[in-house]
């Protein structure tokens, strides 16, 4: 009965600084999609982060009316997508709700390792992909060499290859038309069940959470029931929308549309990327493909420096997660660090991300423990359990093997600097297992390397080997057994839990002296000498030793002036009450976080 | 035990750059004479309502005459100030009369007239024999006049000397602290007192060190320059009796005994401190209003506490450790009316097990090891 012939869903794939925010903006441009007082340089990142990162956190739909060449009106729906690894479940999502991906690769860099894994999973989800060269206008643009690599590395055919310059607005038209004519129209069933995908979701305190959705089949509008396939739970619509990129109230939507829904939903918890929305009266009985509930990859401790603020942390989590369901956290508390909570984040640039809005949109002072991931623990009785602390690792006798998650990474890179990023690939328990040569200034390294090797301070130290150039990206290839061993550092012979950690075996003794040697510097000396010393199952690899204090006495008596003396001792004594006690150490908390700091990066 | 009287006479020449005793520069050398007097008659004036304001009959077994500068009263003054005394103290049992003497201001006749008061010991601050050292505390005298003052107060009859000594001076070698030391133990004096420079708040000492022009010597190096001290004093025949102070047999300074062990003493002057009846009192740090209070009647106060009891014990507790011979448990029972171990005995008992504290015969004390490091061993029972 409906046509959606006149319907494209498409997104945009490229690497950071490549101009996908700025084609979406000549688009909106050419379509008249925003009013000109509304205009600001990249619209559709509207997170400070986004914006300052140059990254795209969250989906950014948007609808567009099109005339094209042949006289007709199209709809338009981009979709902008994250654009990193961490979110790859989210970009599969988001890829899901379209038929077609513009692959925009800058024609002065040539292909960068995002663009590599991104377009991967476009291809998995049977995109049609149209290559975009864009920067055409730059002096150093080479639009041959690059379309070159995009054959030869994303084995896509450059026959009819668009160029474009984003920034002036040449070529955007011809994009348009490509568009129209490459990217197939939705399939799906107007008069079938109802069918919706939601690829994202966002939280309005005004307005509850706001669901983004693609509808494969059937249609909704305002007082419809729907039903969450995956929890079965049922809510009644209260509006249905599509984003102008601001987001506009429509009656009814329908198969192939993209948009929100906002219903009597609370909790963005409730709402699961991936989940399939149907009619609560009519509900279909097959759940679109895909669906998965998302695992944090990254772990890490989040505590508040000053003890008194954890209510205060606690409440700043609460209001995160409302805009961000894919953050898990749950109370621990740590013998050095006092009341906090465990984390769980999809990777390295979320957890960063977190961190970073609690410091600035929340205010909060905190400090982080050393990221880890989920190992895979092997028990001796068949059993396997999952362990993302290491404090909860099981006895060793208990223990079979110990498997850890890998990823394949790609390292786009300047061919002077491979050496260098081949013996940090090395450093880092990675194994190379491709080297593509891109043009003749660099190479592709593929590698296979353990993810919690680049949690720490790889992606640094990839920048600081590569004076900047190179660029990396990785995607998760699942669970491999290695020689991994929990690594406990013993001040005066008490376990500090906070610097507990699982390292590779053939690491540890490195890693041990760092730790000590880290720790001597900053816990003061003692009545007593104190032996700090790294232990694999109590067998100590590593040692440093605090002499005991040889000096602290005032030799003046002030005159008669008791008084002072005793204020001094007192504030002497107090200082001490406000350090941790290990045993019969007393540590200072900043101490604990000079370490963390110093040993983190 | 008989109280003691503390009198605080605050002027100086010149304020030391690591002084934070109250005084006001007289700069007597740059002129400006008539102030000056008008400034020390003032200061006199006030000084003698305050012993108005003494308890009657006060009958102090110890006297103690510091500053500030108490020679650089001029002749007039400094005879008033013991006029003052015999007039209001009642000193008939006063066994110990202490005087301290800057070696850059006394004359003979100053000496002879300390002498004629009824003063028997002197404390005389010599600080240092290395010009350069003396140049950079700000000390008005060179080494030469630490001995000339010295011979000075031998020959006209005083037997009980005592010679303070600095160190931990920045930049001042092992070698010249020895050269110190020695040189002190040559003038052969029966007290010495030997302070570490200690880098006060306030003082220009501490704002040389702010702007990086000075550094605090490093622990080791201070601890080495006591032990050398400890050894070279000793052998001259000294015993160690308190953490910086060394004596002859019998000439431990009574008054000083009396701040460690919770004795009872009254200050007069201003920044004067006070511990009476197990209250501790300072006066108005400053000349004006300490004057300004007592002239208008009133006690010149600034501060005044008085424990709970338990924090007073301790508080007595950790000044009592600072003697070499440590506390005795009747004694520390009689004036406290506390026993150690009810109060700290669990933190006496780990410092014990880390052989900081000593509890053997009754009687408690640090050892050699806790010594060095008694500011933390105090910050436990405090």
């Amino acid at each position: 009965m409906s046509d959606l012939s006149h319907i494209r869903n498409f997104c945009i794939i490229a690497h950071i600084d490549h101009g996908k925010s700025t084609l979406a903006d000549r688009m909106l441009d050419v379509t008249k999609s925003i009013e000109v007082r509304d205009r600001r340089e990249q619209l559709l990142d509207s997170m400070d982060l986004e914006r300052e990162r140059g990254i795209t956190i969250k989906a950014h739909p948007v609808t567009m009316k099109y005339t094209a060449q042949d006289g007709r009106d199209y709809r338009f729906n981009l979709i902008d997508t994250p654009g990193h690894v961490d979110f790859s479940y989210e970009v599969s999502r988001s890829l899901a709700a379209c038929e077609g991906a513009l692959l925009v690769v800058d024609a002065a860099q040539g292909v960068e390792a995002q663009t590599v894994a991104n377009t991967h999973l476009a291809i998995e989800q049977g995109l049609q992909i149209i290559p975009v060269l864009n920067k055409i206008d730059l002096p150093s643009a080479d639009v041959e060499e690059v379309s070159r690599q995009i054959e030869e590395i994303l084995t896509i055919p450059m026959d009819d290859c668009l160029k474009v310059s984003a920034k002036t607005g040449s070529g955007i038209d011809p994009v348009m038309e490509a568009i129209v004519q490459q990217i197939s129209p939705p399939r799906g069933e107007v008069d079938a069940s109802l069918r919706a995908l939601v690829f994202d979701s966002t939280y309005d305190a005004y307005r509850g959470v706001i669901t983004y959705v693609r509808v494969v089949d059937g249609a909704l509008g305002k007082g419809d029931k729907i039903r969450l396939l995956s929890t079965g739970k049922d809510y009644e619509v209260k509006e249905t929308g599509i984003f102008t990129p601001k987001p506009l109230a429509v009656d009814r939507m329908q198969a192939g549309d993209v948009g929100y829904i906002i219903g009597n939903i609370k909790d963005t918890s409730e709402i699961k990327i991936g989940d399939t929305i149907t009619k609560a009266d009519r509900p279909s009985k097959d759940p679109l493909p895909g669906f998965k509930q998302v695992q944090p990859m990254v772990f890490s401790g989040i505590y508040p420096v000053n003890t008194a603020d954890y209510e205060k942390l606690k409440a700043s989590l609460d209001k995160l997660i409302l805009n961000d369901s894919s953050f898990h956290y749950q109370a621990e508390s740590s013998v050095a660090l006092g009341l906090g909570f465990r984390c769980g984040f999809l990777g390295l640039l979320h957890m960063e991300i977190i961190q970073e809005r609690l410091r600035r949109e929340y205010d909060m002072d905190i400090i982080t423990t050393y990221p880890g991931v989920i190992y895979q623990v092997h028990l001796t009785n068949g059993e396997m359990i999952e362990v993302d602390n290491p404090a909860h690792l099981p006895d060793v006798t208990e223990i079979d093997h110990i498997e850890e998650p890998r990823v394949n990474a790609y390292i786009i890179s300047p061919n002077e600097y491979i050496g260098d990023i081949m013996q940090l690939i090395m450093d880092k328990r990675g194994e190379l297992e491709k080297t593509d040569t891109i043009d003749s200034r660099r190479v592709m390294l593929t590698c296979n390397i353990p993810l919690n090797e680049i949690l720490i301070d790889f992606h640094d130290r990839l920048k600081s080997v590569s004076r900047g150039y190179a660029s990396m990206d990785y995607e998760h290839i699942g669970y491999y057994e290695d020689h991994l061993v929990k690594m406990d550092i013993l001040v005066h012979g008490e376990v500090v839990d906070a610097f507990s950690s699982m390292v590779h075996r053939d690491k540890a003794v490195d890693r041990g002296r760092q730790m000590c040697k880290a720790l001597k510097d900053v816990i003061p000396p003692q009545l007593f000498a104190v032996p700090i010393q790294a232990a694999i199952q109590r067998q100590i690899i590593a040692r440093e030793t605090i002499r005991a204090l040889r000096k602290d006495v005032t030799a003046k008596c002030y005159g008669g002036d008791i008084t002072r003396k005793r204020k001094l001792l007192e504030r002497q004594k107090e200082g001490k009450k406000r350090m941790k006690q290990i045993g019969k150490v007393s540590i200072p908390q900043e101490a604990f976080i000079t370490v963390l700091k110093s040993t983190n990066q | 035990m008989a109280p003691g009287l503390y009198v605080h006479v605050p002027f100086c020449v010149r304020k030391c750059i690591y002084c934070d005793f109250y005084s006001v520069e007289t700069g007597l050398r740059s002129g400006q004479p008539a102030d000056v007097r008008v400034g020390q008659d003032h200061f006199l004036e006030a000084l003698e309502l305050e012993f108005q304001r003494l308890p009657t009959p006060f009958s102090p077994g110890t006297i103690f005459i510091g500053g500030g500068t108490p020679t650089e009263l001029s002749d007039s003054n400094l005879e008033r100030l013991f006029e003052l005394i015999h007039t209001y103290i009642d000193v008939r049992q006063v066994s110990e009369w202490t005087c301290e003497i800057n070696p850059g201001t006394l004359t003979a006749a100053k000496a002879q007239l300390v002498r004629e008061s009824g003063v028997n010991r002197v404390s005389l601050g010599a600080q240092s024999f290395d010009a350069r050292n003396l140049e950079f505390l700000g000390r008005i005298h060179g080494p030469d006049d630490i001995a000339s003052a010295f011979h000075l107060l031998r020959d006209i009859g005083f037997d009980n000397i005592n010679l303070d000594l600095i160190y931990g001076i920045p930049q001042a070698s092992l070698e010249s602290v020895v050269g110190d030391i020695e040189q002190i133990c040559a003038l052969d004096p029966e007290h010495v007192s030997c302070y570490c420079l200690t880098f006060e708040e306030g003082t220009p000492l501490m704002g040389m060190k702010r702007r990086g022009e000075v550094t605090e010597t490093d622990d080791d190096t201070e601890l080495d320059q006591y032990k050398v001290i400890r050894q070279t004093v000793e052998q001259a025949g000294h015993e160690q009796y308190e953490l910086s102070n060394f004596s002859k047999p019998n000439r431990r300074c009574a008054h000083n005994v009396l701040y460690w062990t919770g004795g009872d003493y009254l200050g007069c002057g201003p920044a004067a401190h006070s511990h009476w009846q197990g209250s501790r009192k300072a006066n108005h740090r400053r000349l004006s209003p300490w004057s300004q209070a007592l002239q208008a009647g009133k006690p010149p106060l600034q501060f005044e506490e008085r424990l709970e009891p338990e924090a007073k014990a301790r508080e007595i507790l950790v000044n009592w450790l600072r003697l070499i011979d440590g506390v005795p448990r009747s004694a520390f029972k009689a004036v406290t009316g506390y026993d150690w171990t009810d109060l700290v005995g669990t933190e006496i008992e780990e410092l014990v097990c880390l052989g900081v504290l000593l509890e053997e015969q009754d009687c408690l004390r640090l050892t050699n090891a806790g010594l060095f490091v008694s500011d933390r061993v105090f910050a436990e029972l405090i």
